[in-house]
């Protein structure tokens, strides 16, 4: 199966990037790692006998470059949305992300909302609940997750993978919605008789 | 050997005093002893009171060619040649450089001359490639003033040679390149100890792809890759010889790539990979790869003019961005490192030596894998890296910056690029100079007042050449996607062809419209007229085709609309040219009444009047000619084929009026841009009662 996209979003300061990196050092059963760089990894995923890989960019939370995220989306199948549990700001913020994402994607993504920092259970402030009801809202999947004693982790990604999967399988649709794609046949037609055609089209109606 | 220059003049020199007095240069002194190598000194150079950089010094100590004594290397690792020209009296001798940076032979020596089988006649890419290079180093040759020796201060029994050049060597290297921005205080002739992230690192740029060209290599052999190769070359200069427009490149080459590669049998290529998919990806980056070293050169800009303006507004504002540092952009001061910094702006900078995108596209990734060493297996998040990225961007300032960008971003296989890492560096970077695009003052950490109101202009300038991507509207679900179709595009926006793409799209929507509803133009105006009478019979799909036509009909409301009457108005004209000079008079007496017709339709009347009595001149001439040695019948023949022709004439000027809106108007001298509605209608009423009258008269005369 070829590469899918996920992107990595949430509000600064919430641990995405703390989520990939043990992503990254997690032994979980028949990865192989690809490419390691900074914000950027590819990693194999075996889900039953099919094998994934997925290729996972961060992307910068501070609001100062909120703009730039839209840039990263681009052909993702996917988007792990992280908030911190410890801090109710961070999940209710993700609203706005969904709306970007929604506008910008244009087609349909796989969802996961994921609380990190499940280990610090004394200062949550933000309900289950409300995630869950946010996850259901849009169609996504909830996790707890902890990226400091790696709980959950794997098992979120393998879930993530699986979606990804089926997902893909589900929608066979061309990946190229980039670009049309054109005829190659009209470099052989002679360019004045093209252009004449274009002036006669745009005189119409 | 001192020749012209006496050792008063050594002593000013301050380029030699600080090669030979600093401690720091010892390396240098060393490579000149080892090698038997020459010291170039710019006299131009040492006058000057400014910094001489360690760089500098590096790129004018030389070592001989052992093989050719007239071949040199810098120690940073530049070619030049010493050349000379003997005329009748006097020798000349001067210096150029040959360049390019010896990374960039290398890739030349395994990808071109190895590569190409004879299977490719007229692509032919070693002589290309190297009419490229010698163009892209054109160097500015440099007159030798002189020679001289100096003793090594160190050592009594060693002599550097010295020769006196009239201007530096290195200034052609990128928009500022001899100021670098730090000085190399570590010494470049330590040599890395090579640990296993190094050996990681070379694994990842292979992954890659620099050597795309050379993984197939192996391969050459196989007569139905050859044969591929050949189509696609082929297809490569069809496409140079056929004009058309870079914007419209793109799409048809990828969708021939596709389409050449399909059912292409891949058992015996590239048999380290296990999977199809992979394989016919990297025949296909091998394709483009391909024809792109040939096209790259005729199709880097999109618009030279815009894309040139952009390119230095570019580079202005990176210059005065300059003033910005690790406080302004919130990176922690941990990861300042001078040596790392300096080799990533370095692998930025070179990214206008290569040709294709994929070549272009290393770089940037090179640039952003050696700032990762910064982070010390530390992971970084993007939160951390992109300020980074954007400092080394600033201080790289790279060369022709955007059209690389817009050339990368057209040029690279739109299926490929949004999932490999390579793509990723891109976007990163392009995200990075989006930023810096459109900077504002809440971006920056206690910014320098001074610096928006000094960058102001450059801004502007951009901004309107550019249009900045608007991302506000976060909440409202839009149906059309345009910005993910592509992002360029919006950005581009200013361009004219940007434009010229839109007005066709919209031509092939309604198009489509039509055909779908498999009618023609006539049946479609029927039933617009309908349709206006009661839109709700028709579909909501008709309905919105429909209001396409209203809203083109808007907007040409008021120019159409004075065709119509200009229609109108001169078929009654066709009338009155036709009728008899008694009729004139009843419409005479007709329009008397009637002021605004009247004075229109003297004016009107002089006009025909003077118009009929030269043509009655010309004719009576002509005839007085004729009529000397001829008959009389001949004459009246004449006449009636004169008639006739004024006939032609008239009908032919009425035709022409038709056609021009505005020709009527001049022709009553009425101001038309004056003009308003109420008064055409006026005038077409008063034509269409004169129209009447004459045709009761005639009524009434016929009984």
């Amino acid at each position: 199966m070829k590469k899918q996209k996920v992107v990595l979003l949430g509000k600064g300061r919430v641990g995405k990037t703390s989520i990939f990196k043990r992503f990254l050092q997690n032994e979980f059963h028949d990865n192989e790692v690809t490419t390691i760089q900074p914000q950027y990894l590819e990693k194999q995923v075996k889900v039953n006998t099919e094998k994934v890989t997925l290729s996972i960019w961060d992307t910068a939370g501070q609001e100062r470059f909120r703009g730039l995220n839209p840039l990263f989306y681009r052909n993702s199948k996917a988007a792990i949305m992280v908030y911190d549990i410890t801090d109710q700001e961070s999940l209710d913020s993700l609203e706005d992300w969904l709306a970007e994402l929604k506008n910008q994607v244009g087609h349909k993504i796989v969802l996961m909302i994921v609380g990190n920092k499940s280990d610090l259970k004394k200062k949550r402030q933000v309900s289950i609940e409300d995630a869950e009801n946010l996850a259901k809202k849009v169609g996504a999947q909830h996790f707890c997750v902890s990226a400091k004693t790696g709980e959950n982790i794997d098992e979120m990604f393998h879930e993530l993978a699986k979606r990804v999967m089926k997902f893909v399988k589900e929608n066979k649709t061309p990946l190229n919605t980039t670009k049309s794609r054109r005829n190659f046949a009209l470099v052989n037609e002679d360019v004045e008789t093209k252009k004449k055609k274009k002036k006669n089209n745009d005189g119409c109606c | 050997m001192s020749t012209g220059f006496d050792s008063q003049e050594l002593t000013k020199n301050k380029l030699l005093l600080e090669l030979l007095n600093n401690t720091e240069n010892e390396d240098l002194l060393d490579f000149l002893n080892r090698h038997s190598g020459t010291f170039f000194s710019p006299v131009s150079e040492s006058i000057k009171n400014r910094e001489i950089t360690r760089d500098f010094l590096e790129t004018h100590t030389t070592a001989k060619n052992p093989l050719n004594d007239d071949l040199f290397v810098a120690h940073n690792s530049y070619l030049g040649q010493i050349r000379s020209i003997t005329t009748k009296d006097l020798k000349v001798e001067f210096v150029t450089k040959c360049q390019p940076p010896i990374k960039e032979r290398d890739l030349n020596k395994t990808t071109l001359s190895d590569l190409f089988p004879n299977s490719l006649p007229s692509l032919n890419h070693t002589s290309n490639q190297e009419k490229l290079v010698q163009k892209r180093t054109k160097f500015p040759e440099v007159d030798i003033l002189g020679e001289a020796v100096v003793q090594d201060p160190r050592n009594t029994i060693n002599e550097i040679s010295i020769i006196f050049i009239s201007s530096p060597l290195c200034k052609d290297n990128g928009p500022n390149d001899d100021k670098l921005l730090f000085d190399f205080n570590t010494k470049q002739t330590e040599t890395r100890n090579i640990t296993k992230e190094d050996q990681d690192l070379k694994k990842q740029k292979g992954d890659n792809g620099q050597d795309i060209l050379v993984s197939l290599a192996p391969y050459l052999g196989n007569e139905e890759l050859q044969k591929l190769i050949f189509r696609v070359g082929k297809f490569g200069r069809k496409l140079l010889g056929s004009n058309l427009h870079p914007n419209e490149i793109p799409e048809i080459l990828f969708s021939y790539l596709d389409s050449a590669i399909e059912g292409f049998p891949t058992e015996k290529l590239l048999l380290d990979e296990e999977y199809e998919e992979k394989k016919i990806e990297k025949l296909k980056l091998f394709l483009t790869e391909i024809i792109l070293l040939e096209l790259s050169k005729t199709l880097f800009y999109f618009d030279e003019k815009v894309d040139k303006t952009i390119d230095e507004t570019m580079n202005v504002l990176f210059t005065k961005f300059k003033v910005l540092d690790f406080n302004n952009l919130e990176i922690s001061d941990k990861l300042f490192n001078k040596e790392i910094l300096n080799r990533a702006i370095k692998a930025l900078r070179s990214i206008d030596n290569y040709v294709t995108p994929r070549q272009k596209m290393t770089c940037i990734a090179e640039c952003s894998i050696i700032l990762g060493e910064l982070f010390d297996n530390n992971f970084s998040g993007a939160d951390e890296f992109i300020p980074i990225l954007i400092y080394t961007l600033i201080q790289a300032n790279p060369p022709r910056w955007h059209s690389n960008l817009q050339f990368i971003e057209n040029f690279s296989d739109p299926e490929w690029l949004p999932l490999s890492s390579l793509g990723f560096h891109f976007t990163n970077i392009f995200s990075a100079t989006y930023f810096l695009q459109n900077l504002e003052p809440e971006q920056i950490k206690d910014p320098d007042p001074l610096l928006f109101i000094v960058t102001k202009n450059a801004f502007e300038l951009l901004h309107s050449l550019t249009k900045k991507i608007d991302y506000t509207n976060y909440g409202e679900c839009n149906d059309s996607f345009e910005f993910l179709e592509n992002p360029n595009e919006k950005i581009y926006k200013n361009n004219n062809n940007y434009k010229n793409s839109l007005k066709s799209r919209k031509v092939k929507s309604r198009k489509k419209w039509r055909k779908t509803r498999n009618l023609t133009r006539e049946k479609i105006i029927n039933d617009y007229y309908k349709y206006r009478q009661n839109p709700l019979h028709f579909d909501s799909k008709d309905q919105d085709g429909f209001l396409m036509i209203e809203t083109n009909l808007k907007k040409n409301k008021s120019s159409k609309k004075n065709k119509i009457d200009n229609k109108k108005g001169m078929v009654n004209q066709k009338d009155n040219n036709g009728k008899k000079e008694n009729e004139r008079n009843v419409e005479k007496a007709e329009t008397g009444k009637k002021v605004k017709a009247n004075k229109v339709e003297d004016v009107n009347k002089n006009k025909l009047n003077l118009k009929r009595k030269i043509e009655k001149n010309v004719t009576t001439l002509e005839m007085a000619e004729m009529g000397e040695g001829e008959e009389q019948d001949e004459l009246k023949k004449k006449m009636k084929n004169q008639k006739k022709k004024k006939k032609k004439v008239t009908l032919e000027k009425n035709i022409l009026n038709l056609k021009n809106p505005y020709n009527k108007f001049q022709f009553y001298n009425v101001n038309f841009e004056e003009l308003k509605i109420n008064d055409v209608n006026q005038l077409l009423q008063d034509y269409k009662k004169l129209v009447r009258a004459v045709v009761e008269t005639d009524s009434t005369k016929l009984k």
